[in-house]
């Protein structure tokens, strides 16, 4: 909603509520009488802000800016004004709580209530003068003092605002909470106003407001930086304009390099993938569908036909030499005959061209080459001698097949 | 939910590929980051292979840097990329100077800020020093164009802002920049010169010569 909508919109529920507000502003104490008619006025006041509910005694009162509205417009004058400096409302405070005082203990009831009703909507409306104040530096805050866009503007209005929380902060700590507690601890009414009312507003806009001299702070010293920048960027600019071509010293030739020229240089990262990491799925899952994606080439399409008929092959004899006879007839000899059979004296079963060491290592590759259950039926033993001087080597001068 | 290991992979990869963390460039590493712990974890990882992370001074980016700088290879390193740095410095700090007199800003770019092509072409084109100074700014160097139009240059200019990582842009075909983290880090080099070669001072000498003169 635009700010001319909503100020409409606040006139406008002045001048539909002007019964209930006239009669608040002439009773005692502002206060809103509430009925069952008008609950639903009292609510849209209070939601205005023209209004303000009290959390004690639960009350809604009109609120100061209203008053002061109808105070200016009708030329009235209250008993006492409050003025908008916290010490002079405190001031005023004492002097009411001080007249109603004496006069209770005269007994003068009528000047009592009058007083009694003057000192709350003082004291509400310093209560409320405090929120006020408080929350009008919140909203420029806010508002980063929105309306200005300069720099400088910004930081004027953000002194000006400091100056102004430390002139509040100051004006409360003026305020002599003992001598409130004094006046107000032999009367009930008093008490209510004095001891609860006024003490937790001023707590509540002192903390506000400490609050708002932190962020004051915090944004002052962003405005500063961002000053200073402007500066550091006009004098660069100046400096090149005046020396044309000017290049600062090379820091990196310095022993110790200064860290704000340290500055990692890129890396080329490579890696290969952990295919077992779960957060990589979605990656490799679109690896994979992109793989697939890729179209086939027509060469690949091209079937060829694999023969399914049945084809016969001629049978095929088994050819086996003479020496592979001859050597397969010693096993069986040492079989029939239970006995062992040297390598040496059966080499005469031979076949010409075949030497005496080639006929040793082909026995032996044959006991090798036999399938276990047949190897079983057989043993291998070397008979020879030791060397005299190497006394682990032993030299083999026949194979001998012995029978299991 | 944000798988951490993960997070911490990426940011590691972007860290090591040079670039400047900061809440408009990558939102959710730069939270990452500001996690203790979690920033933590990724300083120990960077230090086992001899880099190590950092924080501009207004704490609004992270980069990476070496852990050490005594060795000879990671001094010529540094060398390249301090060079690297000065030679882009004049045109950058023109161009900052050029959008401060174009938006009528006391203030310079601020990571953050919103730069609208339009609105600047617009009041750069109908003001013949802004046209000079861009003209100035990409007759040579980091903004190199070829291009006579002040149209063209701009668009130069903030594409390789965008590319060097200094401007981020939403999509291609935005016209909305935004200003990111890595400014930060050219005013603490700027600041750094600054107060080490006296700028200032030899400033305030020639006005007295003029003066004198």
């Amino acid at each position: 909603m635009s700010v001319h909508a909503a100020g409409k919109k606040v006139l406008k529920a002045l001048a539909r509520h002007a019964d209930i507000i006239m009669a608040a502003y002439e009773s005692a104490g502002y206060v809103l009488q509430e009925t069952a008619g008008n609950e639903t006025a009292i609510a849209d006041l209070v939601r205005l802000k023209i209004a303000v509910r009290e959390e004690q005694p639960g009350i809604v009162r009109l609120n100061s800016s209203t008053r002061v509205l109808l105070d200016q417009s009708l030329k009235t004058s209250r008993l006492k004004m409050v003025n908008a400096d916290v010490g002079m409302a405190i001031d005023d405070i004492f002097w009411l709580a001080g007249e109603y005082r004496r006069v209770k203990q005269v007994g003068h009831e009528r000047d009592r209530l009058r007083y009694l009703s003057e000192l709350q909507a003082n004291v509400s409306e310093l209560c409320d003068s405090l929120t006020t104040q408080g929350r009008e530096i919140w909203r420029q805050i806010d508002s980063d003092f929105g309306a200005i866009s300069l720099l400088q503007g910004k930081m004027a209005l953000n002194k000006n605002a400091l100056l102004q929380v430390e002139r509040i902060l100051k004006s409360l700590n003026l305020i002599d909470q003992d001598e409130l507690y004094r006046l107000a601890s032999i009367d009930r009414e008093l008490r209510q106003l004095l001891h609860i009312q006024l003490p937790r507003a001023i707590a509540r806009c002192r903390e506000d407001l400490s609050d708002a001299i932190y962020r004051l702070n915090k944004m002052m010293f962003k405005l500063n930086q961002l000053a200073a920048r402007a500066r550091l960027v006009n004098q660069f600019r100046d400096h090149w304009n005046q020396q044309p071509g000017y290049m600062p010293e090379d820091y990196t030739d310095h022993i110790d390099i200064p860290q704000v020229f340290n500055l990692h240089t890129p890396m080329q990262l490579s890696a290969s993938a952990d295919i077992h990491q779960s957060a990589s799925e979605l990656d490799f899952t679109a690896l994979l569908k992109g793989l697939r994606r890729a179209p086939v080439t027509q060469e690949n399409l091209c079937d060829v036909r694999i023969s399914t008929e049945l084809v016969t092959l001629p049978a095929e004899q088994v050819h086996i030499s003479a020496f592979k006879t001859a050597i397969r007839s010693v096993f069986f000899d040492c079989l029939d005959q239970n006995q062992t059979i040297s390598g040496l004296d059966s080499f005469s079963r031979a076949p010409a061209g075949i030497n005496a060491e080639i006929w040793l290592f082909a026995l032996m590759a044959e006991f090798n080459a036999m399938d276990a259950s047949s190897r079983r039926n057989f043993s291998l033993s070397f008979s020879g001698q030791y060397d005299a001087v190497f006394t682990a080597n032993f030299a083999a001068e026949d194979v001998l097949i012995c029978p299991v | 939910m944000i798988d951490q290991s993960h997070e911490f992979r990426r940011i590691v990869e972007l860290l090591l590929a040079q670039e400047f963390i900061c809440e408009y460039a990558d939102k959710p590493a730069f939270e990452y980051l500001t996690n203790n712990v979690y920033r933590e974890n990724v300083d120990n990882f960077l230090r086992k292979i001899g880099r190590c992370l950092r924080q501009t001074e207004d704490m609004s980016t992270y980069y990476c840097a070496y852990a050490q700088t005594s060795s000879d290879a990671t001094r010529i390193q540094l060398r390249q990329q301090f060079r690297d740095t000065i030679n882009a410095l004049e045109p950058l700090v023109r161009w900052l100077s050029l959008v401060m007199s174009a938006t009528q800003q006391d203030a310079p770019l601020a990571p953050g800020d919103i730069i609208r092509q339009g609105e600047l072409l617009s009041v750069v084109e109908v003001t013949p020093a802004l046209v000079e100074d861009l003209a100035q700014i990409t007759r040579a160097g980091l903004f190199a164009s070829k291009s006579a139009a002040a149209k063209d240059q701009l668009s130069q200019v903030l594409s390789v802002l965008c590319n060097t990582g200094y401007l981020l842009r939403s999509s291609p075909t935005s016209s909305l920049y935004t200003a990111a983290g890595k400014w930060s880090y050219l005013f603490e080099v700027l600041e750094f010169i600054h107060t080490h070669e006296e700028l200032s001072a030899s400033e305030a000498q020639d006005e007295q010569q003029q003066l004198g003169l």
